[in-house]
């Protein structure tokens, strides 16, 4: 049965990729990331073929502690900020099936192994083992180990996975879900931050920290077992088998209650009820009562609803400002500096927030269908998009200007970077706009906002560059607006600031307005392509 | 509504080849056929969410393709599967989409009101889409549907996993809508529906229309099931087939 599932995982991958290359740019992706996995393989494979003998025994052991936590904790908590876990094999259509716990379970976990990031994580425990193997001892207790490291992986990660699904199918429990897969991810993000960016001492002062957790007593499990330690190795690896039992159980009764609860959110946690009058409008409520009774205001009041009551759209939010907000921290721990021009490099915050604006259609995908049938007026099918764009792109900027500018006192340059920013997140919003039918991905494409089922597909290569490339184009409009504002601050040139404000505002409006205006047009010509790639069963 | 030489391959498969149908107005108009007969494939190209290869649409004496806006001011779909706004609660998915389609608010709140309360929606109308059961997303599909008062509604498969009464009060809603002038097109592979609610009828089979007419006519005097039978030719003979089905009673 296990072999069943293997070659089912393959198969998936394999019909996945060709559905997904139909398109020179989603070759390229893919070629792209099928190289750079080689690469990372081959890269890796290489240090840890040279663990033997060729570092110091201090950079020996900062390099398997912490690359032994890399492997499990990037395992666990990675994909939950980057993609999602991988879940080719949806377990849920598994729940018809006269299949046993034992089955599913040791069936998912060898699928687990095929694809092109887990291929990359064999060939380093691989290297691993070649590395550190110096006698028939050490190469079992080596061996035992990174097989130990990598299914405790595996199992955190589906553990984690399955867990967070559940919890996700209650409005309460959806934010408790993405709340802890943001405050994971941010925490993983922040330990690459921190290699990047301290120091030995510090780099030394983690290594002790981790090597006590249960991943880096992996770590500490390879070193000894390559001196013949065999007691020592084997109590180390004996708690890495321990976490990986104890999250397999975890996962275990997860699954069980995943497949046996209702994949909907239940009536209570609507959290409302009775009967409308034929006199009120429903969803111009509240605080949506000031919007116009247009189409414009129906699709803003809609993204309003959508921001109040959407797990995927809070955590997203939240992923967005805490990941970018864990970068700048690191910016200004790394520099020491008080510079208020710090400041100024805040919008990098906005880094993970940008698929909310370059790739409009492909959040909330399932519903595209209504607008073709409804054919609103154009402005109104980008309106709520673009309302969530820019929330997207400004929160994390505007909360790590404020963190910047409370640390280094800089709250002139605060004030330039909140109108700089506004400016160029229109612009950014509008060329979005122009953008997203050409690459338009779905997102989430599965019912569980933290698995992926078109992972390994090359479409993460792909968003990763088209972010680059839009990243780029966003310093091209902010960077310019920035300087100018900053320049004339520091000579007291006050007038010539605000000068350079309203332009910048002015230009950014007609940027947004007419790529807006060019987006609408072009839409109405290329919505049933967009269709297609959002519901393939539409257009099968 | 008129169809000619409507047309579709994906590749080297014809899905729709050549249909040419007349619904006339005020009809009750089946398309029936097997699974894979095309007759959602149909349905999606006399809507504008499927570009034909060739052939023309007509609704309301309007091109569905060469001007589609003004063509879907002028009918309303309900599709097989139900993507819909989940995160909206039942009156504000049709506030919403009344105001997309650029009806003046006060005739939204009025028909939004009056239609959940037709379809039994009223006290479930500040509940979210998400958490609505198969049938009651068919009925708020329906009321999405026919709230710009329509011309044509086209229903694909508008009776599957529907209980009776959730289907009961579908089907008034229907024939309220053709006894004031407007016009059904359904699709189904459930015989006694077509028979029972249509007025006329088309067989597809393998992309192709092979009866149409009124009921009565494509009937002859038999059951309509017989003759669909007897047009798509799928009476299989079993004998000496599937014995192995009883064994595990036995066993």
């Amino acid at each position: 049965m296990t072999w069943v599932f293997v070659r089912l995982k393959a198969r998936l991958l394999v019909h996945g990729t060709r559905r997904s290359l139909n398109s020179k740019w989603a070759k390229f992706a893919f070629v792209v990331s099928v190289l750079a996995s080689i690469l990372a393989a081959a890269i890796g494979f290489l240090l840890a073929t040279q663990l033997g003998g060729g570092f110091d025994p201090a950079t020996r052991h900062r390099f398997i502690v912490l690359g032994t936590c890399f492997v499990i904790y990037g395992w666990w908590f990675g994909p939950l900020v980057y993609g999602g876990v991988d879940e080719t094999i949806d377990p849920a259509r598994l729940a018809l099936l006269p299949l046993t716990r034992r089955q599913i379970r040791s069936g998912q976990i060898a699928a687990g192994f095929v694809g092109q990031g887990s291929f990359v994580v064999v060939v380093w425990m691989f290297g691993a083992v070649v590395g550190l193997t110096t006698g028939v001892v050490s190469f079992l207790l080596v061996t035992l180990n990174a097989i130990a490291v990598l299914l405790t992986a595996v199992i955190g990660s589906r553990a984690l996975s399955t867990t967070l699904a559940r919890l996700s199918r209650s409005r309460r429990g959806g934010d408790a879900a993405a709340f802890i897969a943001v405050i994971g991810g941010a925490m993983l993000f922040a330990g690459f931050q921190a290699v990047r960016f301290v120091d030995e001492r510090l780099l030394d002062s983690m290594t002790n920290a981790l090597r006590w957790t249960p991943a880096g007593l992996g770590g500490e499990a390879f070193e000894l077992a390559s001196q013949g330690r065999v007691g020592p190795a084997l109590m180390r690896t004996a708690v890495v088998i321990a976490l990986g039992l104890c999250a397999g159980w975890w996962w275990s009764r997860s699954l069980d209650r995943l497949m046996v609860e209702p994949s909907r959110t239940d009536v209570a946690h609507a959290g409302v009820g009775g009967s409308v009058d034929g006199t009120r409008l429903a969803i111009f409520d509240g605080a949506r009562r000031r919007l116009p009774r247009t189409a414009v205001g129906a699709a803003v009041a809609r993204e309003m609803v959508y921001l109040v009551r959407s797990p995927g759209r809070r955590a997203a939010l939240l992923a967005g400002t805490v990941l970018g907000f864990v970068y700048v921290a690191f910016v200004v721990v790394r520099d020491q500096s008080r510079d208020p021009g710090l400041v100024l490099f805040a919008p990098i915050a906005m880094v993970f927030s940008l698929q909310y604006s370059s790739n409009q259609l492909g959040v909330d995908p399932s519903s595209f269908w209504l607008e073709i049938v409804t054919a609103p007026p154009g402005r109104a099918r980008w309106a709520g998009r673009q309302l969530l764009g820019m929330i997207a792109v400004l929160l994390p900027v505007i909360c790590s200007a404020t963190l910047l500018a409370a640390w280094t006192g800089g709250w002139a340059e605060w004030l330039i970077v909140v109108i700089a920013m506004s400016g160029a997140a229109m612009t950014m919003v509008g060329v979005g706009s122009l953008m997203s039918p050409v690459w338009v991905t779905p997102v989430p494409d599965s019912g569980n906002p933290f698995a992926s089922r078109s992972s390994m597909s090359g479409a993460g290569c792909s968003a990763g560059l088209l972010g680059i490339a839009y990243m780029l184009l966003s310093a091209v409009v902010l960077v310019p607006a920035e300087l100018a504002m900053y320049r004339a601050v520091r000579s007291d040139s006050i007038a010539l600031a605000a000068v350079v404000a309203v332009a910048t505002l002015g230009v950014n409006l007609g940027i947004w307005r007419w790529s807006t205006v060019v987006a609408s047009q072009r839409l109405e010509r290329q919505e049933l392509s967009v269709l297609s790639k959002l519901d393939a069963r539409l257009n099968a | 509504m008129v169809v000619r030489g409507l047309y579709k391959a994906f590749g080297s498969k014809v899905a729709v080849g050549g249909i040419n149908l007349d619904v006339p107005q005020g009809s009750f108009y089946g398309l029936v056929g097997p699974n894979g007969a095309g007759k959602s494939t149909t349905i999606k190209m006399c809507t504008a969410l499927l570009r034909p290869d060739a052939g023309e649409v007509w609704i309301d004496q309007h091109p569905v393709w060469a001007d589609t806006h003004e063509a879907k001011r002028r009918f309303g779909v309900l599709p097989d599967d139900l993507p819909l706004f989940e995160r909206l609660t039942g009156a504000e998915f049709l506030t919403f989409l009344g105001m997309f389609r650029g009806l003046d608010p006060s005739v939204v709140a009025t028909r939004s009101a009056e239609l959940l309360e037709v379809l039994d929606l009223s006290r479930d109308a500040r509940v979210l889409v998400a958490d609505y059961s198969t049938g009651m997303r068919k009925k708020i599909s329906l009321a999405a549907a026919v709230l710009h008062a329509p011309r044509v509604l086209f229903l694909d498969e508008p009776f599957e996993s529907v209980d009776p009464v959730s289907a009961r009060t579908i089907q008034d809603v229907l024939r309220t809508f053709c006894s004031g002038g407007g016009t059904v097109v359904l699709s189904s592979h459930v015989m006694d529906t077509v028979e029972r609610l249509c007025d006329h009828v088309a067989i597809v089979h393998q992309g192709w229309i092979v009866r149409a007419g009124t009921v009565d006519e494509v009937r002859g005097g038999r059951r309509l099931e017989d003759v669909f039978i007897e047009a798509v030719g799928g009476q299989h003979d079993l004998a000496g087939h599937l014995g192995w089905l009883g064994e595990s009673r036995q066993r």
